[in-house]
């Protein structure tokens, strides 16, 4: 026993201490200048809690954590299955594989920044193509305002995180699926199992690990996106897109208000540790044997 | 027979509308980056064909007028380095994390993970501290130096996850035969994990392609800057958006992953046969 | 002995990794410590003021026997670096400054009053903007340099179609607006959470005397003015815009007008500019003029650009230098000129410029400065009116109001509370 926890003190060293130097100094910093009152320009003092406790009452600060969990829960409730789907298919014989994956990888291999650029002009209320082929297609008359009325603006920001998101989910879903020998599948051919119970009861049991993998990472960087919201709509039509971080911008980046900005980005933060506690033990609790 | 024919048909064609969704805004952004500026802005024109004539005009823009090269050349050193030394960290922790039993496991891995919890808006400002203070400040160095906070959790987590779907049965009658655990790893593990390390390299790698927090808050000579702060920069000049070039940008900016990516999918197919031999 | 052979590998590694990172940083610091005068600026929809800024760089440099570096960033990364730079007490010397930031980092920029002094000594004094944005707590806190109008312009063969003049007036543009929706060319404002709207709104709301907060910073947006500003804006809205103007940034007029259908907007000239080079057909009937009337007269607002100095400058004799360099009536004179117009002076010594004269589309827009507000006026110009700014109250409010979503009485206590919440006092 203590052979292999020296072992492994020696082989998570390396990670600790890069770890102390980007993440630990600034972690801590992090959460300290939530709790205090600091402004660009201006001497801070520590004020503990207090820009939680006006944060849960301002009603912009409401707004945006009812986006922020929106966004998340619903984006990520389509990503899993489209990816989880699109993983299926492409471990699949199909002809030109590599082609198709580099095709359906595209959307998150771009930089996210220029295509939410993109899309900007795709949605524009004046040259929007897609409006353009809705009425050529006669679905529509009048072009659809896609950034201008506040549900309609949250479905279209949610759109682009889901067409950027969808090949994370299901490449790494893929990867998960390739390890899955093809012995276990054909022992339960010979034991007469059909399409969905091969599915329900060997795959998606054994793409766990991954499918809890990809799920927590993207709810956090989801939880946390930013260039998306920033980039078409800033927060608006009337705050009724704004996220936390593009909150936190806002109040914390835009304005100087450094503490206030901190506690906006750091107000899950408590709940988000315990997912990730869940999930580790989770993972590394269950032994896999084939 | 007909029916794997038929099979195999709908196979094909379930994927066709991912693949449109997936491509159709790099179609359009193509189609965009080669019309001219008249084109663009005419109401009467179709948005999805060219019709008076393609232009060159906006690569040229943004390939002469622009320090585009150069800040091609700054993100490919920005996302490789440290990616390799991101890898080269996770790769005994992931392991560590997934194979070895030890007091503290799962405080390191949440301490990992810590870095994620933080958004990139608001860690820059502790990082802008430190890398001021290192004398790093508009220098890529301080991209490369920070970029490992991002990579490094993701890569661990994710070889840890990889590594618990490998059969554990190989390890164990190794350590059996008497083989320690370097050797192990050396002989055993890593040829069985390069599919995951293939993997993790390549999403840290475009973790580190993509992101622009870190370049906006340290850097600001342009031959400093990277793809997407430089851009945004010289091709988006107050209300006016220069759509051509932007576009064009965008994909000369995709087109080098892509390519890693088709490039090294081949290895990852190979390799993930072979382990999955027993 | 394996486990020797172990630690050998780690440690190299570890060592490789911080001698790289030793020898580096102190490249760094020995690079970075002679004297290099470091400005940064927002990157101007002129390429060529960028260009111009540079070069006189170059020139101050030769004279001086320094190195002068000038970098540009886009408005909108500046803010993140100008926190970044401030936090951590270190970043460039001069750096640029819009709107209402010289009030958010007052606390760390260099007091200019000797050069400012000196300029007004030369020239005369600044336009009244100019004190009332870069004058804080009883010091210069930076360097007025341009203003960006938000003016008006305007098809004119449109508004010849329908038989209408310039319209001066609110009520003008109102009766106008009518009959150009009727011919299918709407006006179009942005209502959205935009720099455009923020720009447009306030412009109605002087106009009909209304405010946010008075020059206390007492709450003062209940008030019959507001009322008639929002019944105005939703008259606009419904009868001479398209609900376009909800989706706008702050190109989504360029577009609209662009691409032909518009009539009329607020913008600077970067419309015509854009028109010349791409659709110079449109831009022969592209015209601008200054500051609306309203019944409470003439009142504008646009961009405000001024030029500041760090506190912890290592260099800051040599920025002081520069400043006064810039404002030399030969150099301020180049800088202007490269603008081609579109930077306006906010120096009255220099509104009278060649470079607005050439084209009577421009000089229509001379001594704008003189009618500017920063948005925020009259309520004091600090942090809370670039928070109001930020919040998008105003435009909110008229958005909400104008699309029938809140009454009027909902909007402005919605925004009364807003504004409370901001820091602004509660009404008595």
């Amino acid at each position: 026993m203590k052979k292999e926890e020296s072992t492994a003190y020696f082989m998570i060293t390396p990670a600790v201490i890069a770890l102390i130097f980007t993440v630990g100094y600034p972690l801590i910093m992090a959460i300290y200048l939530s709790m205090t009152d600091t402004e660009v320009g201006k001497s801070e003092s520590f004020i503990g809690l207090y820009n939680f406790v006006q944060l849960a009452r301002s009603p912009l600060f409401q707004t945006a954590f009812k986006n922020s969990l929106l966004y998340t829960f619903v984006t990520i409730a389509v990503k899993l299955p489209l990816g989880l789907i699109l993983a299926l298919i492409l471990n699949k014989e199909l002809k030109a594989k590599k082609f198709l994956r580099g095709i359906i990888l595209l959307p998150w291999v771009a930089p996210i920044t220029i295509s939410a650029i993109a899309w900007k002009w795709m949605y524009d209320s004046t040259y929007s193509v897609i409006n353009w082929m809705f009425i050529k297609l006669g679905l529509i008359d009048y072009g659809i305002l896609w950034l201008g009325k506040p549900w309609l603006a949250r479905v279209s920001v949610m759109i682009v995180n889901i067409w950027r998101g969808t090949p994370f989910f299901a490449i790494i879903i893929l990867a998960g699926l390739m390890t899955i020998s093809e012995d276990i599948y054909d022992a339960a051919n010979v034991d007469g199992a059909g399409t969905l119970a091969k599915f329900w009861y060997i795959t998606l049991p054994l793409l766990k690990p991954v499918i809890s993998f990809v799920v927590l990472f993207s709810t956090v960087m989801t939880i946390s996106d930013f260039p998306i919201v920033h980039i078409l709509t800033r927060g608006g039509p009337l705050n009724s897109t704004h996220l936390f971080s593009t909150l936190a911008f806002q109040i914390g980046l835009s304005t100087g208000y450094l503490g206030r900005g901190a506690a906006i980005s750091l107000f899950i933060f408590p709940f988000l540790l315990l997912v990730v506690y869940f999930q580790l033990n989770l993972m590394r609790g269950k032994r896999w044997e084939y | 027979m007909r029916r794997r024919l038929i099979k195999r048909i709908l196979d094909h064609i379930s994927i066709i509308p991912f693949l449109l969704f997936a491509f159709f805004p790099f179609y359009w952004m193509l189609i965009t980056s080669l019309k001219k500026n008249s084109e663009l802005y005419n109401l009467d024109s179709i948005p999805i064909w060219i019709k008076e004539g393609i232009t060159l005009d906006h690569y040229i823009y943004l390939l002469q007028k622009t320090e585009f090269l150069t800040w091609l050349s700054n993100t490919i050193i920005v996302s490789i380095l440290p990616t390799i030394i991101s890898l080269i960290i996770s790769f005994p922790a992931a392991y560590a994390l997934a194979r070895l039993r030890f007091r503290g496991a799962i405080l390191f891995g949440m301490g990992i993970f810590a870095a994620y919890l933080i958004p990139p808006t608001l860690l820059f400002i502790p990082f802008s501290r430190v890398i001021s203070y290192l004398k790093l400040s508009n220098s890529i160095w301080s991209l490369i130096i920070v970029y490992p906070s991002f990579m490094i959790p993701f890569s661990t987590l994710m070889l840890s996850a990889y590594f618990k779907t490998l059969p554990r049965e190989i390890e164990d009658s190794a350590m059996i035969d008497g083989c320690n655990r370097l050797q192990i790893i050396y002989k055993i593990v890593i040829p069985l994990s390069i599919p995951g390390v293939i993997t993790s390299t390549l999403f840290s790698f475009v973790f580190g392609w993509q992101n622009l927090i870190y370049t906006i808050a340290f850097i600001s000579s342009s031959s400093q800057k990277t793809l997407s702060a430089g851009i945004a920069t010289e091709l988006i000049r107050g209300d006016v958006f220069y759509w051509g070039s932007l576009m064009a940008g965008a994909l000369l900016a995709t087109l080098p992953i892509v390519l890693v990516f088709a490039f090294l999918m081949d290895y990852y197919i190979s390799g993930l046969t072979a382990g999955a031999i027993k | 002995m394996k486990k020797e052979f172990k630690l050998n590998k780690e440690k190299v590694l570890v060592i490789m990794f911080c001698s790289l990172l030793l020898i580096f940083s102190s490249l760094m610091y020995v690079f970075a410590q002679d004297s290099t005068l470091r400005i940064l600026m927002f990157s101007s929809f002129v390429p060529q003021n960028d260009e111009a800024l540079k070069a006189i760089g170059a020139e101050f440099g030769q004279e001086k026997g320094v190195k002068v570096e000038v970098d540009f960033v886009s408005i909108k990364d500046m803010y993140p670096k100008l926190v970044a730079q401030s936090d951590s007490k270190s970043g460039h010397d001069i750096i640029g400054l819009e709107n209402l930031l010289p009030t958010t980092y007052k606390g760390s920029l260099l007091n200019l009053d000797d050069i400012i002094e000196e300029i007004i000594a030369q020239h005369g004094p600044f336009a009244n903007i100019a004190k009332e944005i870069c004058y804080q707590d009883g010091h210069w806190k930076s360097l007025p340099w341009w203003i960006v109008p938000f003016h008006s312009t305007y098809r004119m063969d449109y508004f010849k179609d329908v038989g209408e003049q310039v319209p001066r007036t609110w009520e003008d543009l109102l009766r106008a607006g009518k009959k150009l929706k009727a011919i299918g060319h709407p006006i179009g404002i942005a209502l959205s959470a935009t720099g455009d709207s923020n720009n447009a709104l306030y412009q109605i709301m002087w106009g009909f005397g209304a405010r946010i907060a008075d020059s206390n910073g007492v709450v003062a947006i209940n008030s019959p003015e507001t009322r008639k500003a929002l019944t105005y804006v939703k008259e606009l809205y419904e009868k001479t815009m398209t609900p376009d103007v909800l989706t706008w940034d702050n190109g989504g007029n360029n577009r609209y007008m662009l691409s032909g259908i518009g009539s009329w907007t607020m913008n600077p000239i970067s419309i015509w500019v854009i028109a010349k080079r791409d659709f110079p057909e449109l831009a022969e009937q592209l015209n601008h003029y200054g500051a609306q009337y309203g019944p409470m007269g003439r009142h504008g607002a646009g961009d405000f650009y001024s030029l500041g100095i760090w506190d912890f400058s290592p260099n800051k004799a040599l920025a002081k230098e520069f400043l006064l360099y810039l404002y030399k009536e030969g150099v301020m004179n180049s800088y202007l000129e490269s603008g081609q117009g579109f930077n306006l002076a906010t120096h009255p010594f220099f509104y009278e410029h060649p470079v607005f004269h050439r084209n009577p589309k421009i000089s229509e827009l001379i001594g704008y400065a003189e009618w500017m507000h920063y948005t925020g006026w009259p309520a004091p110009a600090d942090k809370r009116a670039q928070e109001v700014y930020l919040r998008w109250t105003v435009p909110n409010m008229f958005t909400e109001v104008a699309t029938g979503i809140l009454s009027m009485d909902q909007a402005i206590s919605k925004a009364e509370k807003e504004l409370i919440e901001i820091g602004y006092k509660p009404a008595k």
